[in-house]
C-alpha cells in the first residue's frame, strides 16, 4: 500500500474516533437488533416500556417483557400494537 | 420524568383494539422469529471489573510520575529552559486528567452517583487535558525542530514571556474545546444500560459538526505539527554523523511508536463499531459485547500514555535522573549531607549514554 493511502486510511481512523467521544461518557447500544416482531400475544405481556433515542442509538425502541419468565421482545416500532402503546404512554403523561 | 413503562393491568386496552387479523399477524410472528433484545451483561459486567482497576492504577501510576516531573522541574534554582516549561505544564496537564479518574472508576463499578455539576466539571477536565497534552507534545516537538532543523531558539533568545505566552494560548484554546462538554454534558438516567451515567445531551444536528471542529483542532492538527517536526528532525540527524546521532534518532523513535502503541488499537475497535454503525459489519449481539469489552481494554492503554509521558520526555534524559537521586536522598535522610555528593559520581556510568541527547533538547 501507497503510503499516502496509509495515510489517508489513518486519518479516517481517527476521525471515526474522535467522533465517537471517549468510552468514558458511555451511552447504552441500541437494544434490538432489526426490525422486531409486528405483535406479541397481549395475554403474555408483563410489561412494556418504550425507550427514546439517545447519544448512542438514535432509535425509538419498544421492549416487551413476557410473562412467566419467557423472555424479551423487541417490539416493531412502527407496527400497529406498537403504536397503541406508544400512543396510550402519551395519553398517560399529558 | 415521564413514564415510559406500562404494566399488565394497564395493557387491557390492547385487546379491545385487537381485531381478527391481527391475532393472525401475533400467532405467525410469535413462532417464527423471535426477537430478544441484546443482553448488555457480559460486557459491563466486564466494565465493573476491569475499569476500576485499571483506573486505580493509571491514577496511581500518573500521579507518581508527573508528580515527580513537576517536582524535579521546579526544584531547580535556574530558570526552566521552553522544553522544561512545556514539560511542566505536560505534567501538570496529565495529572490533572489522571485526578478524574477515581471518578469514573466509581462510574463504572457502580453508576455515576456525582450529579451533573460534577458530570460536567470533570468531563471538561477530562477533556481540557486530553487536548492541552496533545498540543503540549506539538509544542515540544516544535521546540526541537527549532533548536535542530534551523538551529534556532526562538524561546530560548526570546523574552521569557514568550513561552508564557504560548502556554496560555494553549490552556485558553483546551479551554474553548471542552467549552461543549461543559455545556451538554449531564446526569442522565440511560434505559438502556438501566444506570445513571455522565453523558452528553447533545442535539443531533450539531453533534457531527461540533466534533469535526474538535477533532481538527484539537487532535489532527497538533498530530500533524509533530509528524511534520518530527520528520524533519529524523532527516537531519540521518546526514548528520556520530554517535549523538543514533542515541538522539532513538528517542525521537520511541516516543512515536509509543504515541502510536498506546492509541492504535483502540482507533482499530473504533472503526469496527463504526463498520457496523454504518452497516458494513452485519450487527450482532456477541460481536457487540466483544466490542465493548475491547474498547474497554484499548481505551485504558491510550489512557496509559499520560502515564508514560514523564518516563518518555523526562526520565530518559540523564541530567533528570539525577536530580531526581538527589532529591530523593535528600527526601530520604535529610540529615545526611554527604549523600547528596553521591549521584555526581555516577555521572561516568551507564547514565550518560543519553546526556548529549538531553542537552541538545532532545
Amino acid at each position: 500500500m501507497s503510503m499516502k493511502g496509509m495515510a489517508i486510511a489513518l486519518a479516517l481512523l481517527l476521525c471515526a474516533t474522535i467522533l465517537q467521544g471517549f468510552p468514558m461518557f458511555k451511552a447504552g447500544r441500541c437494544l434490538c437488533i432489526g426490525p422486531g416482531v409486528k405483535a406479541v400475544k397481549v395475554a403474555d405481556i408483563e410489561k412494556a416500556s418504550i425507550i427514546y433515542p439517545s447519544y448512542n442509538c438514535d432509535k425509538l425502541e419498544v421492549i416487551i417483557i413476557l410473562k412467566a419468565n419467557k423472555g424479551q421482545r423487541c417490539l416493531n416500532p412502527k407496527s400497529k400494537q406498537a403504536n397503541l402503546i406508544i400512543k396510550k404512554l402519551q395519553r398517560m403523561n399529558f | 420524568m415521564s413514564k415510559q413503562v406500562l404494566d399488565a393491568s394497564d395493557l387491557a386496552f390492547l385487546l379491545e383494539n385487537c381485531s381478527s387479523s391481527y391475532y393472525y399477524e401475533e400467532n405467525e410472528t410469535d413462532s417464527c422469529c423471535a426477537s430478544p433484545p441484546c443482553p448488555q451483561d457480559v460486557s459491563l459486567n466486564f466494565d465493573r471489573a476491569f475499569l476500576p482497576a485499571l483506573y486505580g492504577l493509571l491514577f496511581l501510576l500518573g500521579l507518581l510520575g508527573n508528580g515527580a516531573v513537576a517536582t524535579v522541574l521546579l526544584s531547580q534554582r535556574a530558570a526552566l529552559s521552553s522544553t522544561d516549561t512545556f514539560l511542566l505544564h505536560l505534567a501538570v496537564a496529565d495529572s490533572l486528567l489522571v485526578l478524574t479518574l477515581p471518578l469514573w472508576a466509581v462510574d463504572a463499578a457502580v453508576q455515576w452517583v456525582f450529579g451533573s455539576g460534577l458530570c460536567k466539571v470533570a468531563g471538561a477536565l477530562f477533556n481540557i487535558n486530553f487536548y492541552a497534552g496533545a498540543l503540549l507534545l506539538a509544542c515540544i516537538s516544535f521546540d526541537r525542530y527549532l533548536s535542530i532543523v534551523h538551529a534556532t531558539q526562538l524561546y530560548r533568545r526570546g523574552p521569557p514571556t514568550r513561552v508564557a505566552l504560548t502556554c496560555i494560548v494553549v490552556w485558553g484554546l483546551c479551554l474553548l474545546f471542552a467549552l461543549p462538554e461543559l455545556i451538554f454534558l449531564s446526569a442522565h438516567h440511560d434505559k438502556r444500560l438501566n444506570a445513571t451515567h455522565c453523558q452528553y445531551s447533545f442535539p443531533q444536528v450539531g453533534r457531527t459538526a461540533l466534533r469535526m471542529l474538535q477533532l481538527v483542532a484539537g487532535f489532527l492538527l497538533p498530530l500533524l505539527v509533530m509528524a511534520y517536526c518530527y520528520a524533519r528532525i529524523l532527516a537531519v540527524l540521518l546526514v548528520s554523523r556520530g554517535r549523538r546521532r543514533l542515541r538522539a534518532m532513538r528517542l525521537v523513535v520511541v516516543v512515536v511508536v509509543a504515541f502510536a502503541l498506546c492509541w492504535t488499537p483502540y482507533h482499530l475497535v473504533v472503526l469496527v463499531d463504526t463498520l457496523m454503525d454504518l452497516g458494513a459489519l452485519a450487527r450482532n449481539c456477541g460481536r457487540e459485547s466483544h466490542v465493548d469489552v475491547a474498547k474497554s481494554v484499548t481505551s485504558g492503554l491510550g489512557y496509559m500514555h499520560c502515564c508514560l509521558n514523564p518516563l518518555l520526555y523526562a526520565f530518559v534524559g540523564v541530567k533528570f535522573r539525577e536530580r531526581m537521586w538527589v532529591l530523593l536522598m535528600r527526601l530520604g535522610c535529610p540529615d545526611h549531607r554527604r549523600n547528596q555528593q553521591q549521584p555526581s559520581s555516577y555521572r561516568d556510568s551507564s547514565w550518560s549514554e543519553t546526556t548529549e541527547a538531553s542537552y541538545s533538547g532532545l
